[in-house]
């Protein structure tokens, strides 16, 4: 499930797609993340970083995640974007 | 379309099956608990089986003490059963389900393109919410709100001020002429009670106007969101994150909603914490205090003048926060920083108009109500005659009951430099509802002048009338040509004098008396304790609402002392370096 090639969101560049993989973390953030909408397998990109949170595109949907949330999902990058 | 829709409205109100083996344990589940009378009663049983295999604590709870040893001991073997299949990932696996489902239903009834564009909202995030731009970025919008709350609405509170010390007091007064009672007691309640109480508040309608319409555009354009996703790193520094800053928005407005705000934060904590900060955020009720005394002492400075106190009470947050997140909150943990953004929208005049409104009329009910009784019962105060030869309601202001009163307490505000029992009596009253501070100070500086302006014309109803018109029109000029000065370039002249001549003069006196002569400092020194004193009644009572009598009281004396340490430190450091 796990290739080489995932990595935390947190350090994803601006504007790269990448695809959920897996969410690592305790129980109830994960839980907390899927009835957000990151479920596994979902596409997912980084709008914007503020210096203490992400704001992440999925779907029509933007969030913004705290630094400890966007550490806990694990993704694969699937192009490089226009940064 | 519409049958694609159809089919889609009938695929999703077919019940939604889980995978197998999640199915029949909830099966299993579900008619155990449809037995369970207790546990039939209370919650539909599918439902509840859901609930528990995700496991909801409070409803586990529910299952426990409802449902008794049975219903736990089946709910135990079916998490059991189900973690040989799915791991630790069982709930994640129901949520999975549950988005498969609507992304299938959704697919049918939506065509979208084949990858996600970057959207113009997105485009715009890059720059607003930037990294480095984000905050410059914030202030400069809020800078813009001031400048729009004090100078272009200046000209408007001027022509307000003007229309209701004038003309509508002598109506007043002409009025009770057909009733032969306009001098004695009467006369005075009408226009030293209730015209220059409730008056004095109402002149300063256009500011709220401005600062609420400023407000709704913020709010619906979608940047509010912005805003605290931008401030989040800020917050941090309070203990609290981004998700807390939208409270602390609000408490602009009032702290009162901004306290029950502060219900969607996740943890008791940032609860608590957020509500002890909010009144910090200096709210709408105040504006009209610092616009009086900085239009009396600093006419030319005044926008920059409540600039610097909005942010002296945001810093005053920032330090009270990281001193409470040190000491009576030091071992709660944070809840983790999620929060929606909605997309940019164009914001309808028809939405921004209806919230100006709403809270606009609420302010006006309220200087109906509460500001027409604390005025009425302080020009009873000021009008019963407590030392001298007085008689009721022609007794000098300083040997009045309220006088009285208030120098009760005007030894507490001494070294800060406002001990006069005309702005102690203020700050008391102030406690019920903060605007009162201006109707106050007007009634008991204002009865040392005692006179309705005369007019430049003689008073007819139709000099009158023009006379308002007129106003009007040349206030709208002066707004338009104070539009230009919001970025900084400046068409007029600074206005000598937009508060009746006589009240300010009196009031410049008071604070210059009780200073020994630095009326400028002393006036600043009070405009920090207004900004952060005790929070008014309304405030207090949806704080112990909210957080129970302690926090109450913590809030209600905490405030007060650092108030007065504020002051003391601004009106004695000032003295120190002249």
């Amino acid at each position: 499930m796990h290739s080489h090639n995932t990595l935390p969101l947190m350090f994803v560049g601006q504007g790269v797609r990448a695809r959920l993989v897996g969410i690592s973390g305790s129980q109830r953030t994960a839980h907390r993340l899927a009835e957000l909408g990151f479920v596994p397998g979902v596409e997912l990109s980084v709008v914007a970083d503020s210096g203490s949170a992400l704001m992440v595109a999925v779907g029509d949907t933007r969030l913004a995640l705290g630094y400890p949330l966007a550490q806990a999902l694990l993704v694969a990058v699937l192009e490089k974007g226009a940064s | 379309m519409m049958t694609t829709l159809d089919r889609s409205f009938h695929q999703a109100s077919a019940p939604f099956r889980y995978p197998p083996p999640i199915e029949t344990e909830l099966d299993r589940l579900a008619d155990l608990f449809a037995r369970l009378p207790g546990l039939a009663d209370a919650y539909p049983p599918r439902w509840l089986a859901i609930q528990a295999l995700e496991g909801d604590e409070a409803l586990m709870h529910a299952i426990r003490s409802l449902g008794g040893s049975a219903a736990v001991a089946a709910l135990d073997e079916s998490l059991e059963r189900l973690r040989a299949v799915y791991g630790d990932d069982l709930d994640v696996a129901l949520v999975d389900q549950r988005y498969r489902f609507v992304h299938t239903v959704a697919t049918q009834a939506v065509r979208r393109l084949s990858t996600a564009p970057v959207t113009l909202s997105d485009r715009i995030d890059r720059v607003v919410t930037h990294r480095w731009l984000g905050i410059p970025i914030f202030l400069a919008v809020m800078w813009v709100v001031f400048k729009l709350t004090t100078d272009v609405a200046a000209p408007f509170v001027d022509w307000l001020d003007g229309v209701l010390s004038g003309p509508v007091s002598r109506w007043v007064v002409a009025l009770l002429a057909l009733f032969g009672a306009e001098d004695g007691w009467v006369a005075s309640l009408m226009v030293d009670g209730v015209v220059a109480g409730v008056g004095g508040v109402l002149a300063f309608v256009p500011v709220l106007l401005a600062l609420y319409f400023a407000l709704a555009l913020l709010e619906d354009s979608g940047y509010m969101a912005r805003a605290a996703f931008v401030m989040d790193r800020l917050m941090r520094a309070l203990g609290l994150h981004g998700k807390s800053f939208l409270p602390m928005i609000v408490g602009f407005g009032c702290s009162v909603p901004a306290i029950y705000a502060t219900r969607t934060l996740d943890s008791r904590r940032d609860r608590i914490l957020t509500g002890l900060l909010v009144p910090f955020m200096s709210c709408s009720a105040r504006l009209p205090v610092y616009v009086l005394i900085a239009m009396v002492f600093f006419p030319a400075h005044a926008g920059q003048v409540i600039f610097g106190l909005y942010l002296t009470g945001i810093t005053v947050a920032v330090g009270m926060g990281a001193l409470l997140r040190h000491t009576l909150f030091r071992h709660q943990p944070q809840a983790p920083f999620v929060l929606e953004l909605p997309p940019y929208r164009m914001p309808t005049l028809r939405s921004i108009w209806r919230q100006m409104w709403e809270r606009t009329s609420s302010f006006i009910r309220k200087a109906g109500t509460i500001i027409l009784a604390t005025s009425i019962v302080v020009w009873l105060l000021l009008a019963v005659p407590v030392g001298g030869e007085g008689r009721f309601a022609e007794t000098p202001v300083d040997q009045s009951a309220f006088a009285a009163v208030a120098n009760g307490v005007t030894p507490v505000f001494a070294p800060l430099g406002f001990g006069r029992w005309e702005t102690s009596g203020a700050l008391v009253t102030g406690l019920i509802a903060k605007e009162v501070v201006v109707g106050t100070l007007a009634q008991a500086y204002g009865s040392t002048e005692g006179e309705i302006a005369p007019p430049d014309e003689p008073a007819t109803l139709t000099n009158d009338l023009t006379g308002i018109v007129g106003g009007f029109g040349a206030a709208v000029g002066d707004a338009l040509r104070a539009l230009p000065g919001i970025i900084g370039i400046n068409l007029v002249e600074a206005e000598e004098e937009p508060i009746a001549e006589g009240l300010a003069s009196a009031i410049r006196a008071g604070f210059m008396e009780s200073s020994g002569g630095q009326g400028a400092l002393a006036a600043l020194a009070f405009l920090v304790f207004v900004l952060l004193y005790t929070p008014c009644v309304a405030a207090l009572a949806a704080n112990r609402h909210e957080f129970g009598a302690s926090w109450m009281l913590v809030s209600l004396l905490g405030q007060f002392a650092i108030a007065w340490l504020a002051a003391f430190i601004v009106f004695q450091g000032g003295l120190v370096l002249r």
